[in-house]
């Protein structure tokens, strides 16, 4: 592991469509070399509907992150999101036979395959399993029981899937650039794994990533995933909100929730007014600050009361001790962050990358959180490849997508 | 077949034998009756009546009765529903023959003309007379077919609603949305007559067949159990890997069901059929995915069968009515917001002809004198009494005056200012009673999109106008 590798995360957005270059050094430290992002089009609540537009946007998005990191792109991991994404708790039990005590990593593979063996919808494939405990004998919490006594075996797999022809299709896209795609990744969990770390992790925390068409989010307790999963509600729900109600193009919709905009109600004066000028500099009526915020208002609390129920849902919210790290780039909203911190209840934080050397710009940026942590992935994927099945904690078979192998680089 | 003695809320009226018979009434109706003899329909015997006797003989039913055989002499109605109605009086003994000892009556009609808009309440009152359970299809004419037309419809589905068990309407505005564009019109109209065709087999097989988890009469009547309200109607077939995932799609999609509006329908009946392949995984697929558009304490009368004709297919059919009040809602709704902009065809007609206009409110009255006569039965009413009063008070009255088809019902009142305004009152909430559109447009740039929909919201309304109803 003393080679350094260069990765390249891409994540095709409502919003925006981004590619990051960034190289694994020797000692496990990443540097950003290049960030290529490009305005997107065809792309709806995180799904492209319009092939042909979406990849002009993704070939200007790669040619800027080809001459900024100064690296030609042949592979990239991909982030994908969508509503159709889903994910289920499942736990596999295998008893060890009578003539041999020690768990074997053998037993491992075989629980893993019980444990991911959930019936999902004929048209869905798995995206992702991942382990979060083992249990010896119903002793609770082992992280590696290979060589431990025991008469069974349990393991609690976090899997997520999504439907096939979806994900097909964004892969398509991406291959036709063309690119070829080493992975693809839900983009909450990549998102997490730069937002939180270890520590976060263990006590437990949620990572809500509210883009421009969905919100993620990812339910961490005690070190593993327990919940994830994904609404197709995002920040441009705010902008069409703004702009039906308020009877406004969507363009200066945008404009005024970006410059103007809060989540918070209470803070503007009664009957202040905004003179919002457009690109021509023409002022069109002017807007009443306590409406635009109601209205952003509401539909944020609405986002995230969504995603709390599915939290509740999923039964261990109390659990969580970090608190909630919001990105994506909604959560750059005014006011975000407190509104919040009302419907939860528990300290928010709005996330930033953890550091990372390179453009110091980037990571700061929470918009950035997907791509950087698809590059992370790939780190964490190659970290764990040589070391076999025992810490393949996000390892899947990637082949049933394309039903050809890939050759192992 | 099967008995259905046990049947409680209505006496089958013959007895052992549950008998279903489909009626074609007008241009229109034969159209819809000509398709379903096409796709085949071993449950249920055809008829279609007609005035215009070229039309009819061209007709492939079986059976075949002639409107106003003295009446128009063999010639078309003209486009007046008054006449119309006089050729099925004419032809009441005829077509009480026709009803008699059927437990079930479809009625698929064109309104707006004058041989559907026309007979067809008289078809359906007699039919209830003789104690059948009624269905009607009913086509409404394009908008560019101009006002006229469209209020002689809604007046013909107003005295519909009176008799009729179930009132299913498809916009013929909406025919485009089920064909390409560049495809012929042939192709439109037979898209249009296909789906009624596929509603009244699915509606048929639905009560006739046994099914493992069995659907009766009694719960369709439970599922519509608001009569005078609008029926939605949603039908889904798929073959293929995904079929249980795209049934459910198309039956969401259907024309004769808005995803938004079911979310507010407290009784909705399902019913899957498939064909020996039918697994419980897609059973439970299909369910899950409706939930996610219903509302929470929603009843869903359940059932599924299984019939080897399906092949590999699998299809869900799907009846619900909208409560009164839901409607009613909407109406409000939509009345509040006719002032900012009337979209669409529909909308067109639910401007009030009061309305500021001046100009229009006479040509507006002029031009639809059928439907005045029918309203103007409860003359002394203040606009504020409008609204509330008319429903109560016309409702009975105009049922009594269906009771007896045999006598012309046609109050004579000199029409006074006040009138006028209750006219135009009574117009205007007819007419927005088609216009059944959860918040038209309100979805901005997600309108052609996916819906999404969690808990029967449909989350790309803005929140802030979902929040202020």
């Amino acid at each position: 592991m003393s080679r350094s590798n260069i990765y390249v995360g891409l994540e095709i957005g409502t919003s925006k469509i981004c590619v990051v270059v960034g190289e694994v050094k020797g000692d496990g430290a990443i540097k950003i070399l290049g960030v290529g992002q490009a305005p997107s089009r065809g792309v709806r609540k995180g799904e492209i509907v319009d092939f042909g537009t979406a990849q002009t946007c993704l070939h200007d998005a790669l040619v800027r992150a080809e001459d900024r990191s100064d690296v030609m792109v042949r592979n990239v991991f991909l982030s994908i999101t969508g509503a159709h994404i889903e994910s289920v708790n499942n736990r596999g039990c295998i008893r060890i036979p009578d003539d041999q005590n020690e768990i074997t990593e053998e037993d491992l593979e075989e629980v893993k395959e019980i444990a991911r063996d959930v019936s999902i919808p004929q048209q869905n494939a798995f995206l992702h399993s991942i382990i979060q405990h083992y249990y010896v004998d119903g002793q609770e919490k082992v992280l590696d029981p290979v060589g431990m006594l025991g008469r069974k075996l349990e393991a609690d797999y976090h899997i997520i899937h999504g439907i096939r022809t979806r994900i097909q299709n964004t892969i398509r896209c991406v291959r036709e650039i063309p690119l070829e795609v080493e992975d693809v990744v839900v983009s909450a969990i990549a998102s997490a794994q730069v937002v939180l770390n270890q520590e976060a992790k263990k006590r437990g925390a949620v990572v809500i990533d509210v883009g421009g068409g969905t919100a993620d989010y990812v339910l961490y307790n005690d070190g593993a995933v327990t919940a994830s999963g994904c609404i197709g509600v995002g920040g441009d729900h705010i902008t069409n909100d703004l702009s039906i109600v308020l009877k406004i193009p969507l363009a200066k919709a945008e404009k005024l929730k970006i410059e103007e905009g809060n989540a918070m109600i209470g803070e503007a004066e009664p009957g202040e007014t905004i003179d919002l000028s457009d690109d021509t500099r023409f002022v069109g009526k002017p807007i009443e600050r306590a409406l635009l915020n109601e209205i952003i208002n509401v539909r944020a609390r609405e986002i995230l009361e969504l995603v709390k129920n599915k939290l509740d849902d999923a039964g261990n919210l109390d659990q969580v001790g970090a608190g909630i790290f919001l990105t994506g780039g909604c959560s750059l909203l005014n006011g975000f962050d407190r509104l919040a911190e009302e419907v939860y209840g528990m300290p928010v934080h709005r996330a930033n990358s953890t550091p990372i050397s390179g453009l110091t710009a980037t990571f700061e940026n929470p918009q950035y959180a997907t791509p950087i942590g698809l590059i992370r992935y790939a780190q964490v994927l190659e970290t764990e490849r040589p070391s076999g099945p025992v810490l393949g904690r996000i390892g899947r078979k990637f082949t049933e997508f394309f039903g050809v192998s890939r050759a192992i680089f | 077949m099967i008995e259905y003695k046990t049947s409680t809320q209505k006496d089958l009226a013959n007895g052992s034998e549950f008998s279903v018979r489909v009626f074609g009434i007008g241009g229109a109706g034969a159209n819809s009756l000509d398709r379903i003899a096409l796709e085949g329909m071993e449950e249920a015997d055809l008829l279609s009546m007609n005035t215009d006797v070229r039309a009819l003989s061209t007709s492939v039913s079986s059976k075949k009765v002639q409107l106003g055989r003295e009446l128009t002499k063999g010639l078309g109605a003209g486009g007046d529903p008054e006449l119309g109605r006089e050729a099925a009086m004419e032809a009441a003994d005829e077509i009480r023959e026709a009803v008699k000892g059927q437990s079930m009556i479809f009625i698929c009609v064109g309104l707006g003309g004058g041989t559907g808009s026309g007979a067809a309440p008289v078809v359906a009152r007699i039919a209830e007379q003789e104690g059948a359970f009624v269905v009607v299809f009913a086509t409404f004419p394009f908008s560019f077919e101009g006002r006229r037309r469209l209020e002689q419809a809604q007046t013909a589905l107003e005295q519909l609603g009176t008799s009729a068990n179930a009132t299913i309407i498809f916009e013929n505005d909406r025919m485009g949305e089920l064909i390409l564009a560049k495809e012929g019109i042939q192709k439109a109209f037979a898209a249009a007559d296909k789906i009624i065709s596929q509603s009244v087999r699915a509606v048929t097989q639905l009560v006739t067949k046994t099914g493992l988890i069995h659907i009766g009469l009694d719960d369709l009547i439970s599922a519509l159990r608001n009569t005078d309200s609008r029926c939605l109607f949603g039908y889904g077939r798929a073959k293929g890997d995904n079929r249980a995932q795209a049934a459910i799609r198309d039956a969401l999609k259907s024309p004769l069901l808005d995803r938004g509006q079911l979310a507010q329908a407290s009784n909705v009946l399902v019913h899957i059929c498939g064909g020996e392949t039918l697994t419980l995984f897609e059973v439970e697929l299909l369910m899950k995915e409706l939930g996610k558009t219903l509302r929470d304490d929603a009843q869903i009368f359940f059932g599924t069968s299984t019939d080897t004709t399906m092949g590999d297919d699998i299809g869900i059919t799907l009846i619900t009515s909208l409560p009164r009040m839901a409607m009613r809602r909407l109406e409000e709704e939509e009345a509040e917001e006719s002032d900012a902009e009337p979209t669409a065809a529909a909308a067109s007609a639910s401007v009030p002809a009061a309305d500021a206009q001046e100009e229009e409110v006479a040509p507006a009255r002029v031009a639809a004198p059928p439907p005045e006569e029918q309203i103007e039965v409860e003359a002394p009413v203040t606009v504020e009494d409008a609204e509330q009063a008319q429903e109560p008070v016309s409702l009975p009255v105009l049922k009594e005056a269906a009771d007896s088809p045999s006598e012309e019902v046609v109050v004579d009142v000199e029409p006074t200012e006040e009138e006028a305004v209750a006219v135009a009152a009574a117009a205007k909430r007819k007419a927005s009673q088609q216009e059944l559109k959860l918040n038209p447009g309100a979805r901005g740039r997600f309108e052609k999109s996916e819906p999404t929909i969690i808990d029967g919201e449909d989350l790309d309304v803005p929140t802030f106008l979902r929040d202020r109803e």
